[in-house]
């Protein structure tokens, strides 16, 4: 269990937060120049916070009002490094073997060997960091950070700087050495939504210094509270309301002259509408008998599974996602339209 | 040639070792304070220890003559109670030869460092070495290039060196005169057949040792 409460001013920037993490893996999601490195480092006794606690599993690792702070070599992380920050000059059993002190060689060597076989890089002990691909090095710095049993693992950006190929196989690789050698708690930082959906449990969502958001994965993903939480969590549909009123169950919102029924949220008063790509409905026909809008197909991109459509209705440029690639209508620019935006689909959103 | 008088290249070697030595020991702790520091008195000892590069060997040796003289407290006080004399004595000449080589040994090892990635030191501290376990097993070899290039441009420099050296320890024969000062010595007195035997002596020496040190730098590294 990690409590974090961080406060630092590189002006103009400013990190103010704070955020809980369980055993698993928690991503921290959000653009670059958010925070999520500074957070990473402060965690790590890398970068002082001016203000502050960092508790992890009831150790108090730093405190401002106590004038605790733990040194790097203090706190039990394990930290991969965006580029794995491997010793050049050290073979990859030395590298493995640099955070184990003070224990006689036979066990280091033992548990070298052991890592070796975990990340299946037996046979490559005498070899040279500048001899191993992205991923080995990869899997060497992870083996590396987890051979001293820490009890928080940061991982920053672990697959940014690896070709789009081999992400996939490096990410179970990963999924798996983690899953059953570490039961601590695993902060892992990008900027991709589809890893953090991935390979998380749960999901925080950072911008410009701040946690906007956080939770399951799945709510985090479906129902982003903010137009910032929704353009980090790929939402690209987000209206601006400009007024709501309850009707029975439903909250009816007006956004650019239309008026649309959601199903009741906690947000009462939403001042942003969303709505995913995928969850709108395209058709020739008017098929609901509300929340069903006219348009006109102005933009028609291919992709390898899918159709993005841009539909432009009365003030809105909607964006429309069909996955059914093919087994639908065939659509033409300028073709007119229907759109229907089922009302459990729709999101309310604050600022 | 046989009757050669060694002792100028034999004193010139014991020298720019000697003053060599003092540089590493003196000069990669405060590159190392150098490279971590950013304020306004590191700026300062920066420009200080460049100073000996840009001044020419004569105001340095002048400096170095009011202030470690005997009539001047530093001096007094090394005579009275170590009873270590600098001006006229081979001591000079070390000192000599330290003060105008040190920067480049400071210099060199200042830019290897600075550019060691910062990650491998996070790296190493977040694995539980400590600053200066970091030091030796990360630093040192990262840097050794150039703190090699440090080593040999000192030595040379030390070994070169004239001015300065002429102003503090003299040309004292079989005393405090070194073979740049022989060379000098023997062409004023019209030697020819002495000046070219020494300065053939030097060059062969200087090409051995810059030989030596490059090897040795091959020694190490292999990323």
């Amino acid at each position: 269990m990690l409590e974090v409460s961080l406060k630092k001013s590189y002006s103009p920037f400013h990190l103010n937060m704070s955020f809980e993490a369980d055993k698993g893996i928690t991503s921290i999601l959000g653009p670059s120049g958010c925070g999520k490195s500074l957070t990473l480092q402060a965690l790590a006794g890398i970068a002082k916070p001016d203000e502050g606690r960092i508790v992890m599993n009831g150790q108090t690792w730093f405190d401002s009002h106590e004038r605790v702070f733990w040194k790097p070599q203090q706190r039990q992380v394990g930290f991969l490094f965006q580029n794995y920050a491997l010793f050049p000059h050290l073979t990859v059993s030395q590298n493995i073997a640099y955070g184990l002190k003070g224990l006689p060689k036979s066990t280091v060597s033992e548990r070298v060997n052991t890592w070796l076989k975990t990340i299946r890089l037996e046979g490559f002990e005498k070899r040279y960091p500048s001899q191993l691909s992205g991923g080995q090095s990869q899997r060497v710095a992870l083996a590396r950070s987890m051979i001293t049993e820490p009890q928080l693992l940061l991982l920053d950006e672990p697959f940014s700087a690896l070709d789009q190929q081999i992400r996939g196989s490096l990410e179970e690789d990963l999924l798996r050495v983690i899953g059953s050698e570490f039961h601590g708690v695993v902060l892992f930082v990008t900027h991709n939504i589809e890893e953090a959906y991935r390979v998380s449990d749960k999901i925080l969502l950072f911008n410009d210094g701040k946690v906007i958001q956080s939770g399951e994965r799945r709510d985090v993903l479906r129902i982003p509270q903010s137009k910032k939480a929704a353009e980090i969590v790929g939402c690209e549909n987000v209206f601006p309301v400009t007024s709501s009123k309850e009707i029975g169950n439903d909250t009816e919102v007006e956004s650019v002259g239309h008026f649309l029924q959601v199903s009741r949220t906690k947000i009462s008063r939403p001042v942003y509408i969303g709505i995913r790509s995928y969850d709108v409905l395209l058709t020739k026909s008017k098929d609901a008998s509300f929340n069903c809008l006219e348009g006109t197909v102005v933009q028609i991109v291919e992709g390898v599974n899918n159709y993005s459509f841009t539909i432009s209705t009365g003030g809105l440029e909607v964006k429309v996602e069909d996955f059914m690639k093919g087994s639908k209508t065939n659509w033409e620019l300028g073709d007119d339209c229907f759109l229907t935006f089922p009302k459990d689909k729709l999101i309310c959103m604050e600022e | 040639m046989g009757d050669i008088n060694l002792f100028p290249l034999l004193l010139s070697l014991r020298v720019s070792i000697t003053a060599t030595i003092l540089a590493i020991v003196i000069g990669i702790p405060i590159a190392y304070y150098l490279h971590r520091a950013n304020g306004k008195m590191s700026d300062f000892i920066d420009t200080l220890i460049t100073l000996p590069i840009v001044l020419p060997p004569t105001v340095l040796g002048y400096y170095l003559l009011v202030l470690l003289g005997r009539n001047s407290p530093v001096g007094q006080f090394l005579e009275n109670y170590l009873d270590i004399t600098i001006v006229f004595t081979p001591t000079g000449a070390v000192i000599a030869a330290l003060v105008v080589s040190i920067p480049f040994m400071i210099k060199s090892a200042k830019t290897s460092f600075a550019s060691i990635d910062q990650d491998l030191i996070h790296s190493a501290a977040i694995l539980g070495r400590q600053r200066l376990n970091i030091f030796f097993t990360i630093m040192v070899p990262l840097a050794w290039r150039g703190i090699v290039a440090g080593i040999t441009l000192t030595f040379a420099r030390a070994m070169g060196d004239f001015g300065t050296t002429l102003m503090i320890a003299g040309s004292i024969p079989n005393e405090t005169m070194t073979m740049p000062i022989a060379i000098y010595d023997a062409l004023l007195v019209g030697d020819r057949i002495l000046a070219n035997t020494l300065v053939f002596i030097m060059t062969i020496v200087a090409i051995t040792i810059l030989y030596a040190i490059n090897r040795l730098e091959k020694r190490v590294i292999q990323g």
